[in-house]
């Protein structure tokens, strides 16, 4: 099984393979100086004995993520090539429908996860298809190729740690060819013996002649072999280089043309053919039908893609979001009421899809042996065990991407990250990979992800614990974004989100963990869409989310007390805004106030602010008002800290302020 | 307790300059009672107040340029004797308007915990921009809807801006009640800002020619009878007692408008409602260039010598510069006479939001036929400019006729 059986038919396909991407990436460089293919364009020349012979020892169950030097594993894993060029063409037929170009190969049927050019950022991704096919009892195994500058990135540190800390089947793949774009390995990295960084975290490595696809095969087959025996994940190095610049317009004003010409020298195919046709392997005439079927196989993409058609601008914004998704739920009756806190809501939520749901898994920092930073997951590690209530490395990036690929592996995983400051740690794999991925991959790709982050500011956490950045997650499409203000939120979003097949981020605020009350016993999934009204009014409309949500009620209070009446709403999704509510509100009102924990500038208040004037606009009598924190970041002691939020005066002070408010 | 604020006087009005206080302190004012005089574009103005009461404080100092809606005074109605916190406009001949509207501290709230962070932008008044009335976009599409002119109505929302509120009332309120007291002796030493002026008359004239579809009509009117009743009736009369033609015109055609009743209003909300009482205006020219046109009130009760009474002494009042702002912002229809040397007939431009502008030419005599013979009579051309959203050419007419026969009937009027 490990053993490479060269035989004549294993060999010319190896030849065929290795010719098929050399021939292929010679015309992607013509027609991209022809201006068929535009963009960033990295071609694969000199390398492709990595991905042929690594792809000779997987099975086409097994999942490949790349990096955007990508042509030549889609190629070898099975992608037509008409496909893979129509893609750099932009056609409707490309294996993404156009969207993602060069860079971003996406194909579902070979299960390639892209065509990933953040570099880095693919490898935590391929941990968490590794996690899925894991807890799911799946044998496949995920191969992973990064080239050398990867190596220097944390994405990677973080994957090694947690592959090998979960044994999971995952192959990293070092394609080192010397240079991270322009930057000579010397240059940039302390230790230039690569394998070292796979012994740091306990996993077994190999080197190989990257040049030698017999030796890539060999080495993979038994590297495989051991990940599908369940023997935790491996590494392997494969020594290449690229014979032509990183990209197309690249100078290579950093290597010398003598070394370039050696390596050429070198070339994988050059070096298999010949010693083919030396040992009498192959006869040239052979190789010769090779270079015709590859020739005309070129020809037909060529002609096929300039035939293709384009993607209709009308579907611009398809797969941005799923295109169906689940109705929302219809809450039952309320039954008796009973006594209960946010946090005891949340965790009951938790505790809900952990039994009904065996996808369902929680990780994250503390969960489990711990009980959770803010103690919503106490006690659920000794219920569900380790397993499903996963408790991570200090790693945002790396176990966010987990969940992601998770996701993306059939899994409905909830992340936890402890404190919203820390999910800046993970933006790329959030921005990059979860948000992206569905629209990059042309609909191929969901990520099913729940993500939950503590967030707010009002316990003396100070600067880096502290902070709103509902704006950050609100501004990016692809996302889910929702605050659950109430109890029956808390309770009841968290099985909605994942039901959702877009990655949705939960945002629970710090200080409505204690908060107590009273909520039906037979509580259950609400929907994650609309706002709601919370109070009705007549003179303003206050407009406000999570913890905020709660000052606007107090200061309606005492607005009405002045005669004053504040219609108050909860936002509950983030995004997408729910602007009939909203605007339904404020045309009646005229007059609208937005209370917004985040910083005033670029805030979400900003948002609701411009949309309200772009459809409510000849409906107000007054400007909309804002209530913000200070543009500081959150003092420590309370008096400040106290100084720098909305409070409930404040809110009173700018409704009452307001233009004809008193009728 | 209640804050008198620098009334708006016409369309084309952004701000006054308080040049007198006739009221102190203390001092009991009735509702109409002129209170001070403010120097506008168009002049000096005496400025009535509309509520009964007592002057509490004068929060403008002499001098002072405020925008429409600053505060001038405050006046203990009696109604409610919780102090009424107003700041005083800031100091300096054209201050700003105080932002007190937009943000009135009072000495009973606790203070804002974090004023950088909650102070909103908006709260910070606009700087005014020239020539457009500031109103919130609610009350621009309610006032569309209505027909009403946004300069017509008296903003309370940050620097006189117009909110929907303000609106509503204008238009619940109806057509504004008209104070008749006499003014107080005139003190100010007026003078008139040339520019402004045509700035004002271009304003005003360029709407009327945008939003008025006009249709005109012209008439010979036979002047002889008249002439000749006024020269029997003038006979016995001292010479400051005359009465004058004009008087004699206005008369006529404040009468004849009980013939023709829709063409005496003001068009400023749908559905159009013509005005029961005759507020009739006289554009008079001003030395110097400019026209002004303040109205005669409730110029439907008064005689021709009553008639001849308001004109002397609205005539020497606009020369003077002294005019009440009822005069100026409620004529519900305006006569434009070119007097003694003028040509033989003019064509108006409407004064809005009137509907209507009766033009004399000048008074000669020409060759008419009468009995099939032709004489040398006095004669002169009146002509009708009016608003065809209102009335029709056929009434028009009727009022033309209407006037001609009063005319030829000098005894009755």
């Amino acid at each position: 099984m490990s053993k490479v059986k060269l035989g004549h038919d294993h060999a010319r396909d190896l030849l065929r393979g290795m010719i098929r991407i050399r021939r292929f990436e010679e015309k992607c460089f013509e027609l991209y100086t022809q201006e068929k293919i535009r963009g960033f364009l990295h071609l694969y020349d000199g390398e492709e004995a990595v991905a042929v012979g690594v792809s000779a020892a997987l099975a086409p169950r097994d999942r490949v993520v790349s990096t955007y030097r990508e042509h030549g594993h889609a190629l070898a894993r099975g992608m037509s090539m008409e496909s893979a060029l129509a893609e750099m063409y932009g056609k409707a037929t490309g294996c993404a429908g156009g969207r993602g170009g060069s860079m971003h190969l996406f194909d579902a049927e070979t299960n390639l996860y892209g065509g990933n050019a953040i570099v880095g950022g693919g490898l935590p991704l391929a941990v968490g298809l590794g996690l899925g096919d894991r807890m799911q009892g799946q044998d496949a195994v995920t191969v992973c190729f990064f080239g050398d500058g990867a190596l220097a990135e944390g994405e990677f540190h973080e994957a090694m740690n947690l592959a090998a800390l979960w044994r999971l089947p995952v192959l990293f793949v070092l394609e080192n060819n010397l240079y991270a774009m322009g930057s000579a390995v010397a240059r940039v990295q302390a230790n230039t013996d690569f394998t070292t960084r796979a012994a740091g975290y306990g996993m077994p490595a190999e080197s190989v002649d990257g040049n030698d696809v017999v030796a890539v095969e060999a080495a993979a087959r038994r590297l495989v072999e051991a990940i599908r025996a369940g023997e935790g994940p491996r590494f392997l190095e494969c020594r290449t280089y690229r014979t032509r610049p990183h990209s197309m317009f690249d100078a290579e004003k950093y290597r010398g043309k003598a070394e370039v010409a050696e390596w050429r020298a070198r070339s994988p195919i050059t070096r298999f053919q010949g010693w083919l046709v030396e040992n009498g392997l192959i006869h040239q005439d052979e190789v010769a039908a090779i270079e015709a079927e590859v020739e005309a196989q070129l020809a037909n993409a060529v002609a096929a893609c300039e035939q293709a058609p384009w993607e209709a601008v009308e579907d611009l914004e398809r797969h941005v979001m799923a295109e169906t998704r689940p109705a929302p739920p219809v809450p039952p009756a309320p039954g008796a009421a009973v006594d209960s806190t946010y946090r005891d809501c949340c965790r009951a939520a938790i505790t809900e899809a952990l039994e009904k749901d065996p996808r369902v898994f929680m990780m994250g920092e503390d969960i489990g042996a711990y009980g959770g930073c803010y103690a919503v997951s106490m006690g659920l590690l000794a219920r569900f065990g380790p397993d499903r209530i996963r408790d991570t490395p200090l790693s945002e990036s790396g176990f966010t991407g987990a969940g992601i690929g998770a996701a993306l592996a059939g899994m409905r995983p909830i992340v936890e990250i402890m404190t919203v400051n820390f999910s800046l740690l993970a933006l790329d794999q959030i921005l990059n990979t979860a948000a992206t991925i569905r629209h990059m991959s042309g609909g191929q790709f969901g990520v099913p992800l729940v993500i939950r982050m503590a967030t707010g500011a009002g316990r003396q956490l100070a600067a880096q614990h502290s902070h709103s950045l509902e704006s950050f997650f609100a501004h990016i499409p692809g996302l889910r974004v929702v605050a659950p203000a109430t109890l029956e939120d808390a309770r009841g979003m968290l099985w909605t989100a994942l039901q959702d097949p877009d990655p949705v981020i939960i945002l629970e605020h710090v200080m409505l963990y204690n908060m107590a009350g009273k909520i039906a016993e037979n509580a259950g999934p609400v929907d994650i869409d609309r706002a709601v009204v919370r109070r009705k009014g007549r003179d303003v409309t206050l407009l406000a989310w999570s913890n905020s949500l709660w000052k606007a009620l107090e200061a309606a209070g005492e607005l009405a007390g002045e005669g004053i009446e504040a219609e108050v709403i909860d936002l509950r999704s983030l995004r997408p805004l729910d602007d009939e509510t909203i605007m339904a509100s404020v045309a009646r009102t005229r007059r609208a106030v937005v209370i917004d924990e985040g910083w005033r500038t670029g805030s979400l208040s900003a948002e609701i602010a411009a949309r309200v004037q772009e459809t409510c606009f000849w409906h107000l009598d007054a400007p909309v008002a804002r209530v913000c924190s200070a543009e500081v970041p959150v003092p420590y002691p309370r008096h400040l800290e106290t100084a720098a939020l909305p409070q409930v005066a404040d809110i009173v002070a700018t409704a009452r302020a307001l233009p004809g408010v008193r009728g | 307790m209640s804050v008198f604020a620098m009334p708006s006087l016409g369309a084309d009005m952004e701000a006054g300059t308080l040049v007198q206080w006739l009221v102190n302190p203390g001092d009991r004012v009735t509702r109409g009672d002129v209170v001070a005089v403010v120097e506008t574009q168009k002049g000096a103005i005496e400025i009535e107040i509309f509520e009964t009461g007592e002057i509490a404080e004068l929060l403008a100092d002499l001098g002072q340029t405020l925008p429409v809606g600053a505060p001038l005074a405050r006046l203990a109605t009696g109604e409610d004797e919780a102090p009424l916190a107003v700041a005083k406009p800031a100091a300096g001949p054209t201050a700003a308007p105080a932002a007190a509207s937009a943000a009135p501290p009072s000495a009973t709230e606790p203070p804002a915990p974090v004023e950088v962070a909650v102070l909103p932008l908006s709260a910070v008044p606009p700087a005014p921009v020239g020539g457009v009335v500031a109103a919130s976009p609610a009350a621009r599409t309610r006032a569309a809807e209505a027909g009403l002119a946004l300069a017509a109505v008296s903003g309370t929302g940050p620097q006189g801006a117009v909110l929907l509120g303000d609106v509503e009332r204008h238009l619940a309120a109806g057509p504004a009640p008209v104070a008749d007291t006499v003014a107080a002796p005139p003190k100010g030493k007026p003078r008139l800002d040339m520019a402004e002026m045509r700035r004002a008359i271009a304003a005003a004239m360029t709407r009327a020619k945008r939003e008025i579809p006009h249709y005109y009509l012209t008439h010979e009117i036979d002047l002889q009878a008249a002439q000749d009743w006024l020269a029997a009736t003038n006979a016995s009369r001292t010479p400051d007692r005359r009465l004058l033609m004009g008087a004699l015109l206005v008369r006529a055609t404040v009468r004849a408008l009980a013939k023709a009743p829709e063409l005496n209003g003001r068009f400023e909300a749908e559905p159009y409602a013509p005005s029961g009482p005759v507020h009739c205006g006289l554009a008079v020219a001003l030395r110097g260039g400019g026209l002004i046109a303040p109205a005669i009130l409730d110029a439907a009760e008064k005689g021709v010598e009553a008639i001849m009474e308001a004109m002397r002494d609205l005539v020497t009042r606009t020369r003077a510069g002294r005019l009440r702002n009822s005069e100026l912002t409620q004529g519900t229809i305006t006569i434009s006479s070119l007097g003694e040397t003028g040509v033989d007939a003019l064509t108006g431009v409407i004064y809005p939001p009137q509907v209507a502008l009766v033009g004399f030419g000048a008074p000669r005599v020409r060759p008419m036929v009468r009995d099939g013979r032709i004489e040398p009579r006095l004669a002169i051309t009146v002509s009708l400019a009016a608003d065809h959203r209102v009335s029709d050419g056929r009434r028009g007419a009727a009022f033309l006729a209407a006037i001609d026969q009063i005319l030829q009937e000098p005894e009755t009027l």
